[in-house]
Order: structure tokens, then sequence, then C-alpha cells
């Protein structure tokens, strides 16, 4: 690569079109939807597309770590869910107080991340099926415990969910704040830079003395909690958990992980902007098909033709790896005696 | 790595040991006859605890049902041998059978409605394996979008109305028998052979082994890598749609209800239980088919059991990452 | 003068099969820079790995300071302050120089990462580096080059006494060479003690003070930079045995060009490579470590994309051109690293024999595979190579390294395509087997087919080759005749 000459500032031309060329997308995206629909640019429209994205946004920035580790965690849905079914069952065959619940829902997902941490790393299974597994497991054992049914929060919890200061919505504030202590994380802790090292070759990430087993471990853990704590969100924004709470979660939010940035391949992204870039997104467009007078049936096809996309352009991003040459033992070569010399 | 391991003592072969059972142990892959063991364990489970189990009517009637099960496992194991895998068979089963039903409705012929059935697929399935091989996608990512994509469109084209009422020289033919043995079962049969020679004795069945064990090697051996790695999707989309004809046929409809996401997990846990590694390189069309008849046998006893479908759901989540894991744990 | 900083006693280290080093000695000062030459497999980059904790030796003793020293890990010796800098650099492309540099050990204020501190410090090493660089710049927009200073970088960081390097030049420009010994002469002068690690004689003269050759695992001789000349040192790192070069060499007739390239280049990694193959010959490319001999016979056969390159091969007595993509197709390449490019470790014998050959075992109409055609021709090589096996069926990956190699040649031998390329096909194989290959590369050429033979073993080159070409930094720098002797060779490749 051709260096430019000692740079003094930060700015690179490459890195801004990458992180931020999926905002012309939103951009362009707003400015159809604005000519199609009258009333699209209502201050409602706009925060309750942000009601809708906030238990996503909270989800996604746990999944980002996976991701970023290049691995995947599809239950989390399903953790959202089972957490959320606990919670919710123990607060209304228990009474016991909504801090409380809170505190074991969150608990719960940070448990099933333990499961999905210890499947991957030290059973070594490819994380696409493990979790594919415990997507179904947890799914299983929410819908056995709720008996396939909605559990209703008392109501004295009901209307928590959609509290309202002015037209800001509790809830898209807790979502935001969630973001920023999360980009915190990422971006200041060691735990959050050696997620990233990872991404960028588990081999290297160890000589540099990462704990990459330890790390990954983490990110799995870290996912579950924030899929629990985004379930609490989703709960409370419906009012109960439903047999069917949480389902296509973890499609909405790899979605929007792609959408802003994050690459699947790992190594790559950023919680902020990125994760709210990619939220914007994908909330703007659904909402805008609602309102355009699409079907509800049209959704997951757009969805996944945003994915698909978006998987196109993260692939012909992805830097092609150079052909590094690491000098193990058994390759150096050693002169032999010539069979003649002796 | 720097011991190097002794090269194993393998006894020479009796003439009574037959090639086959011989090849099966020095291979020294216990995983070829355990899906057999298996199946023979679960069988007999099964029919201690149900009376009418052992009766032919229920053989035939478990027969069937498994049968689009084990084309789509067949499927969905030839990929997976390639290295890959494939989530959006349902899908594209879906909509393949839901395009050939509206052709029939609108009064379209029979024959070239299977057409419809079998085409829709492969095309979508190629448009799968083009994105793997040529375009560096992730298998996962591209055939889970491509699930939501068929699965959607589904669901629209048909505004969630199944289509029934199709012509009986459909239904009749498929559900029919042929010498007395009903046609799923036969096609299964057929093609599970067909593949399986294919498979394990001709040189595209070698390369695909070769391109799922090491891709790097098989490139520099001259293995066109990506060529077979694009067919592999395009016969997943095939099976799809063959499996598309023959449930059409059974259900007497089509419907989106046929490409829920769900089918995906019977599907991967047929090929994995079976023996189709989830790594690359290892499985056949025969693994895929017990393992087919397994899950299905599986599931008839947990509905009989009444075990609630939750339940199931977990039993079934915890057997792919138990067989899955031991794979893992074995091939390090 | 005062008892060296740095003293390595009587190291011994042997691997399965080869002893890698035989009770070296090896010393160092402070303030000065010393340089560690050998051929390949002379054995420094194990002395090496020695000090820097990476292997652990089998006796003697490492000093520093006239204090003995136990180095079990790189951690170990980090806290003894000795830094490595490796040729290979442990890259982060999506992350900041600051995040590389402390990744594995960030410090803390108010429970976040002090990125204050670490822009303080790592503005602070980077100039004296010389650098300007704004420490958030991520890696992947910096030249090799930089990269490399961010490695130096790093390595500073925490305050070593000792720094080695290891082959640092190989992927600068001139200019980033010239920075590079910049700051090593100021690391010298602050006391440090420089292990330079390479085989370019025109860098070791430029600016070591002493050095020290190793051959075959033992301290041949070494002295004063000042006392020495290039001859001197090429007569170490050889040896003065003469050869019989005409070993196992019998004269062969050779015919007409084969294969011609012109112009392949790939920037950063090969330079113009225009060379011809004839039919019948055995052309030996030589050249030391990161000469890029290997990136020929990939980019040769498509593994490895080019910018440019034009190609021609001889069909039907006319030399015609042909892309690329269709090279391989009249090649057979033996990789260098046969467990991750050349084998199917869990497949048969058989299997991986017939790989290459598939098509041909069918009987042209159906695609089926021939059995006992495949069996028979399987053992025909097993046997012509020799391969210690108990059945076809046995899995390749509890065959020794040796046999491995030789069913990965057996492949090749059962396709027979007119042109070879192999790349250190006897590496790890014993003696015996090493003349099997030998034999096996005469008669090959003798039955008219064209081989590109890579080694990094003097004599085994030399022993079969029709002629040499020499490569250097992804150019071929010289072409030599058959009678060249050891010493040409050994200069055109270290470069005088």
């Amino acid at each position: 690569m051709k260096q430019k000459k000692n740079i003094v500032t930060n700015f690179n031309l490459h890195d801004f079109l990458f992180t931020y060329g999926f905002l012309f997308v939103i951009v362009a995206v707003i400015v159809y939807f604005a000519i199609a629909a009258n009333n699209f640019f209502s201050i409602t429209t706009i925060f309750s597309v942000l009601l809708n994205a906030a238990p996503l946004f909270v989800i996604a920035s746990g999944l980002a770590f996976v991701i970023m580790t290049a691995n995947i965690d599809i239950s989390v849905g399903s953790i959202a869910f089972l957490s959320s079914a606990i919670g919710a069952l123990l607060i209304s065959r228990m009474h016991i107080s909504i801090w409380l619940a809170l505190v074991i829902i969150v608990l719960m997902g940070a448990l099933m991340g333990v499961l999905n941490g210890f499947i991957v790393v030290r059973l070594k299974v490819k994380p696409m099926i493990a979790t594919l597994g415990t997507q179904l497991a947890f799914r299983g054992i929410g819908l056995q415990l709720t008996n396939s049914m909605v559990v209703s929060l008392p109501d004295s919890l009901r209307q928590i969910g959609n509290i309202k200061f002015g037209p800001i919505y509790l809830s898209v504030v807790i979502s935001l704040l969630v973001l920023v202590i999360v980009w915190a994380i990422h971006t200041r802790t060691s735990f959050g830079r050696q997620v990233m090292a990872i991404g960028n070759g588990v081999g290297v990430a160890e000589k540099l003395g990462v704990k990459v087993k330890w790390v990954t471990f983490g990110a799995f853990v870290f996912s579950g909690l924030m899929a629990g704590l985004g379930g609490i969100l989703m709960t409370l924004q419906i009012g109960a958990v439903t047999p069917t709470s949480g389902t296509g979660y973890e499609f909405n939010a790899i979605a929007m992980l792609v959408i802003g940035g994050v690459s699947l391949f790992g190594g790559e992204g950023s919680i902020l902007p990125g994760i709210f870039i990619g939220g914007i997104t994908l909330a703007v467009i659904e909402t805008g098909l609602n309102y355009v007078g699409a079907s509800v049936y049209v959704y997951p096809f757009v969805r996944g033709g945003v994915i698909f996309l978006s998987m196109f352009a993260d692939a012909l991003k992805t830097r092609v790896k150079p052909r590094v040459k690491m000098m193990t033992d058994d390759e150096i070569v050693f002169s032999t005696v010539h069979p003649i010399e002796g | 790595m720097l011991t190097e391991k002794k090269s194993e003592e393998i006894p020479l072969r009796p003439k009574k040991v037959s090639r086959f059972t011989y090849a099966a142990f020095t291979l020294g892959n216990w995983s070829h006859y355990f899906p057999y063991l298996l199946l023979i364990i679960v069988f007999v489970v099964v029919s201690l605890f149900v009376p009418y189990f052992l009766t032919l009517s229920n053989q035939v009637s478990v027969l069937i049902q498994a049968s689009s099960l084990a084309l789509m496992a067949i499927g969905q194991a030839v990929v997976l041998i390639s290295g890959g895998i494939d989530l959006s068979m349902p899908g594209i089963m879906a909509l393949g059978a839901i395009f050939g039903a509206m052709f029939m409705r609108e009064g379209g012929s029979p024959l070239i409605a299977a057409l419809i059935m079998l085409v829709i697929p492969v095309i979508l399935g190629m448009i799968n394996g083009f994105s793997v091989s040529y375009l560096n996608m992730i298998p996962f990512v591209v055939t889970l979008a491509m699930q939501a994509i068929t699965s959607g469109a589904a669901i629209l084209v048909t505004n969630q109305v199944s289509i029934s009422h199709l012509p009986k020289s459909f239904t009749g033919t498929i559900m029919g028998n042929v010498m007395g043995i009903p046609v799923p079962i036969l096609t299964v049969v057929i093609l599970t052979i067909i593949i399986q020679l294919i498979l394990t004795r001709s040189y595209f069945g070698r390369w695909l082994y070769a391109t799922g064990t090491n891709i790097r090697t098989a490139l520099v051996s001259g293995v066109p890598a990506k060529k077979v790695i694009f067919l592999a999707y395009a016969f997943s989309g095939l099976m799809a749609g063959v499996t598309a004809i023959i449930l059409t046929a059974r259900l007497a409809s089509a419907s989106p209800q046929m490409g829920k996401d769900a089918l995906i997990m019977d599907i991967i846990a047929a090929a994995a239980v079976g023996g189709v590694s989830t790594m690359g390189g290892v499985g056949t069309a025969i693994n895929a088919a017990v393992g087919a008849i397994i899950i299905i046998l599986i599931n008839n006893v947990m509905n009989m059991a009444n075990v609630s479908y939750y339940l199931t759901l977990v039993i079934k989540g915890a057997i792919i990452i138990v067989v899955v894991a031991i794979d893992a744990v074995r091939r390090r | 003068m005062t008892v060296p900083f740095l003293r390595m006693e009587n190291i011994s280290k042997s691997f399965p099969g080869v002893q890698a080093l035989k009770g070296v000695n090896f010393e160092a000062n402070q303030g000065e820079v010393v340089a560690l030459i050998g051929a390949n497999g002379a054995g420094k980059s194990t002395l090496m790995n020695v000090l820097g904790g990476n292997v652990i030796p089998d006796e003697g003793k490492i000093l520093i300071n006239g204090k003995e020293v136990n180095i079990h890990s790189p951690l170990d010796a980090a806290r003894h302050g000795i830094a490595f800098v490796h040729q290979e650099m442990a890259v982060l492309p999506t992350m900041s120089i600051a995040d590389t540099m402390f990744i594995s050990n960030f410090p803390y204020k108010n429970g976040l990462i002090d990125y204050k501190t670490i822009n303080k410090r790592c503005i602070f090493i980077l100039k004296r580096l010389g650098c300007n660089f704004d420490p958030g710049t991520k890696i992947r927009n910096l030249s090799p080059g930089s990269q490399q200073l961010v490695e130096i970088g790093r390595a500073l960081l925490m305050d070593p006494k000792i720094i080695i390097f290891d082959e640092p030049t190989s992927s600068l420009t001139s200019h980033e060479k010239e920075h590079l010994f910049k700051i090593i002469n100021s690391l010298k002068s602050e006391g440090a003690v420089i292990i330079y690690i390479s085989h370019m004689l025109d860098e070791v003269f430029r600016i070591c003070d002493r050095a020290i050759v190793l051959r075959n695992g033992e301290t041949v001789g070494g002295g004063r930079i000042s006392e020495l000349t290039y001859d001197d040192i090429v007569k170490l790192m050889i040896g003065s045995k003469q050869i019989d070069q005409y070993y196992g060499y019998k004269q062969r007739i050779i015919g007409d060009p084969i294969l011609k390239v012109e112009h392949m280049s790939r920037k950063g990694v090969l330079d113009n490579i225009c060379f011809e193959l004839k039919k019948g010959e055995v052309v030996g490319l030589w050249g030391l470590l990161g000469s890029g001999r290997t990136e020929v016979a990939r980019a040769l056969v498509g593994l490895d994309p080019i910018d440019t390159g034009d190609f021609y091969i001889c069909v039907s007595d006319k030399l015609e051109k042909i892309k690329q993509s269709e090279t391989k197709n009249y090649i057979g390449m033996i990789t260098e690293n046969r467990r991750e490019e050349g084998l199917l470790l869990p497949m048969s014998v058989r299997h991986n024999m017939s790989l290459a050959n598939l098509r041909g075992l069918t009987n042209g109409f159906l695609p089926f595979i021939q059995n006992k055609k495949e069996k028979e021709l399987t053992q025909k090589f097993v046997d012509r190579l020799d391969i210690k096996i108990a059945n076809q069926n046995q899995r390749v990956e509890t065959l020794s390294g040796g046999n491995q190699q030789k069913v990965i040649i057996g492949r090749w031998l059962q396709k027979n395509p007119i042109i070879y390329i192999m790349d250190e096909p006897t590496r790890g194989l014993d003696v015996g087997a090493k003349s099997d290959i030998r034999n096996i590369i005469n008669e090959l050429a003798e039955s008219g087919a064209a081989i590109l033979l890579i080694s990094s073993e003097i004599e085994e080159i030399m022993s079969v080759s029709d002629r040499y070409l020499v490569m250097r930094r992804g150019r071929i720098v010289k072409e030599l005749s058959r009678d060249a002797t050891k010493e040409e060779l050994m200069l055109a490749a270290a470069g005088a």
C-alpha cells in the first residue's frame, strides 16, 4: 500500500467511505420515502421508528462482539425470549420485585451465553451450528415453561414500556444509553480491543499475547447478556412475553450490524455510529414500507434482500488476506550431510 | 508436531470377511456404521413401546414421511461434504412447489408443473452456489438470506393461502405405486443409490470430498473446486425440487408453510445424525437417508408419547450439538 | 575488555531427525551490532529462538551481564530485556498503531483505557524511530516498512537491552532500509546489544561491527567486520570441502523450450521474471530465504495472482501463448508445505495418490473410477517410490513426513505432466529417500520432462541441475551454468 507522507491527522478517505458509506444509503432511503408517503417526516414517525428498534439496538450491540471475533450467535432471539419468560413468570407467579427480576433476566442471558461459549470454545463446534442448536433448545425450554401461552406483566409494569417524556420514549433513551456504554466498552477496554484483534487473526492475536479462548468465550457471554437486556426492553414494550417473542431477532440484528459496517469476517466495524446507522436504516425501511401500504409479508422478503446486498458489499470489501508465511519449527530446513562426504 | 507418529499396523484381510466390512473397519471411521446401529436401537426401542409400530402399513407410512426429509437431507449432505451449508432448502422448496401448483391451478399440464417445481429450486440453488464460489460470500449468510427471501416470497405470492384442488393426475401418479412400492419410497431409494454411487465411485465424488477436506490441496492438485462447489448447491436445489413434487402430491396442496424455517433443523439433524460431518469431507447419501429415518422415528415417538412440541425442539437441538461436538472432538 | 553483556554457551538443540545446534557459543557486547550469518538451515533462527524463548535448548546456558538466566517463554525473554523483531510481522490490519502496540497490556485510568498516556508514549517511541505517524493510524494504511517500524516500536516499549532483528530488510524499499540503519545506529549508541540476522552481505558489511557464522548448527568462525572480506564469510558459510559436482549427474539431451515465461510481475513480490524451461532439463531455482522462489512457482501455476506476465507452452513443436489460468493443466506442482496444501490428511494413501488423475482412471465414457486400475496404478508408484505403508487404505496423516512427501510426488507421477515444479521436494526426508528423489528427478528429465527445482540445500540443487537461476528479492539476478561453484552460487544469492 502506498504510504502517504507521514500522516499527522487521523483522516483517511478509504476508511471514511467504508464506515459511512451506508449513511448515503439511509439518506437515499429517507428521501425516497419522503417523496412516496406524505406524513413520513412527522416527529411521531421518527420516534416510533426508534421505539421499534430499541430492543434490537441492545441485542445487536452484544452480538457485534461475537461477530467481530469472526464467530456468530444466532440464538440471541431465543435468549431474549427465554430470559424474559423466566423473569415474567417469576414476577407473575412468585411476585418478586421488578428489580430482582431484571437482574435475574440479565444473569440468565449471560448464563445462556456461557453455554454457547462453552460449546464453541471448549467443544470446538462451529458457532453457526452450535447456536443453531441452542436457538432451538432455548426456544423449546421457554415454550415448555410458559406452556406456549402468553405471560402478561402485571398492570403496574405494563405501562413502563411506553413511558414517554414528551415525544421521547424512555425505551429509546435507555437503548441509546446502552449503545454508548457498549461503545465505550468496545473502544476503551482491553476486552473490546482484544475482540477486534481476534477478528484480525487468531494466530496473530495469540502471538501478541491475547488470551484468545477467554476473550472469545467472554464475547459469547456478553452477547447473551445483551440479549437478555434487549429482551427486557422488548417485553416491556409489548407488556407480555408471547410464544413468538424474539423470533427472527437474530436475523434483524445481523442485518443491522452488516448494514452498519460490521463485517461478518471479523475485525471490522463500530458500535457507534455503526449499529445506530444500521438500525435506523432498517427501521426506516420497514416503517417506510408500512406507510407505503406494503403487505406485512413483504418485510422478510425485503429484509432478506437488504441483507443479501449488504453481504455482497461486505464480501467485496473484504481484504484479500496476504499470504503470510510463518516459519514453524518443522519448516526450517537443515542441510544434511552429503552422502559422499559422509 | 515434532514427534512422528508410527504408521498404523493393519492386519491382512481374512478371506471370510467381506470387502465392505473390512473397509469399514480399516478406514478407522466408526461413524460409518454408527448411524445404522443407532437406527437399529431406535427401531427396537420404538417397536417395544408402540404396539402397532411393526405393522406393514405403519412402516410404509413412516417411510413415506421420511422420503421428503431424506431427499432434502441428501441434498444437504452433498453441500456439507463440499464444506458449506445450505439453510435455504425449505424456502426454495416451498417456492418451487407453489409456482408449480399455481401453474396447475391455471390449468397447466402436471408434467410441465413438475418441471417448474424442479427448475425453480435449481436456479435458486445456482444463485446460492454462484454467490459462495465465485463471489466468495459466506455460505451460512447467503443461504440464510435466501431462505428469508424465498419464504417471504412464498407468503407474498400466495397471500398466506395454500393452493389446493390439484389435478388427480398429478397427485395420483406421485402417490401411486409402482410394482407395489409407493412412488416416493422408490424415488428415494433410486436417488440414494445413484447419488451414493456418484459420491463414492465417480471422479466428481472424489473432487467433492477433496474440496471439502482441504480446498487448497484440491486446487493445487487440479481439482476445479469452484465448479464443484457451485454444482453442490445446484444439486441441493435439485433435491429441494424433487421434494417439492413429492410433498405437494402427498399433501395435495402447496403452501408457504412448507417453507418454514424450522424445517432446516430437521434436515441438518438428519444429515448430522446419519454421519455427515458439518465440517466437510465426510458423509454419504446413505448416511443422510438413514439419518432422515431416525429423525422421523424420533418425531413420531415424541408425538405419540405426547411429548410437548417444545421438548422435542430441545431434544433435537441437544442431539445436533452432541453429534456435532463428538464429530469436532474426533477430528482434532 | 569487559565481560560480554550477552553470552550463550554451548547451546545444543535437536529436533527429530536433525541436530539443529551443536554446542554453539555466541557473545555480544553492549553498543555493538553483531551479525549472525548462515545459509538456510544453518541454525541461526533456532539460536535466536532460544534467546527469544520460543525454543528451549537441550543443553547450554545463557548469561546476561554475567548472571545465568532461564528463558522458557517469550514472556521470560521480555522480562530479561530481550526483544525479537521477527521477519514476519504480526499485524492487526484494522487496528490502530496504538492498539497494536498495547494490545496485551493497556494502561488504565478511571476504569477505561488511558489513551492519553498511550498516545504520548506512542508518539515518543515513533519519534525515536524518526516517524511522525498519528498513533490512531490503522496498520493497513501503512507500508510494510512502516509496519515494521511499528513492530520495532512495540519491541522498544519495554526498554530492551538486547534487540534481535531477523532478516529485517526483506520487505523494505531502499529508502526504508536507510531509515532502519539509522535507527539501528542510534540504538547502538544508546548502548543496546543488537543482533542482526541476515544473509545480505552488503548490509552486514554496512552496519555490523562483528560477524559470527554458523554452518550445520555449529559456529565455524567470525570476527570483526573490518578484518573480513566477502569471500571469507562465504567460505565460512559453505565450508571448504568441495563436493563432487558430478555425483549423480548424467549428461542429458536437452531439447527445445517447452515453457517460456516473460515479464511476470506482481507488485511487491515479483519483478519482471523471465525464463525458459527446455525439454529434459532440470533448472535449479536457487536463492536464500525470502528471495521469492516459492512465489514464482505459485504464480506460475496460478495459485497466486499476478499483475503482468506472458506464458508460452510448446504444443506440437511450436510455442503457443496461453493464459495464466491454463498453465496448471501442463504443470505438476509439488508445494513446499505438504500438510497445508499437499495432502488430504484424513484420506487414504490411494485417494491421495489418485487425486490429480481421476479422470484418467475412468473408462472414458462413464464417470466411474475403475477400482482395479486405481489400485494397480497406486501400487505401481508405491513400489517405485518405496513408500512404506501398511496398505493403500492407510490414512496419510499417519505416515512419516518422508513418506507423505513421496505420496505427493507419486500423485503427480500418475498424471505425468510435461512440466514439474518441485518446491523443497526432499524436505524432511532421510538420506536414502533424498537420493531416491534425486534419481526420480533424473529419470523424469531423461524421459523428456522439464523440471523447475527449488531447494534450499545447495548440494542437492547442484547435483541435479543443468543450470541455475539465482533469485534475490523477487528478481532473477543471475543465470549460472552447471559449472558454477558453490561460492559463485552463494555470492549471487547473498548479494555481492
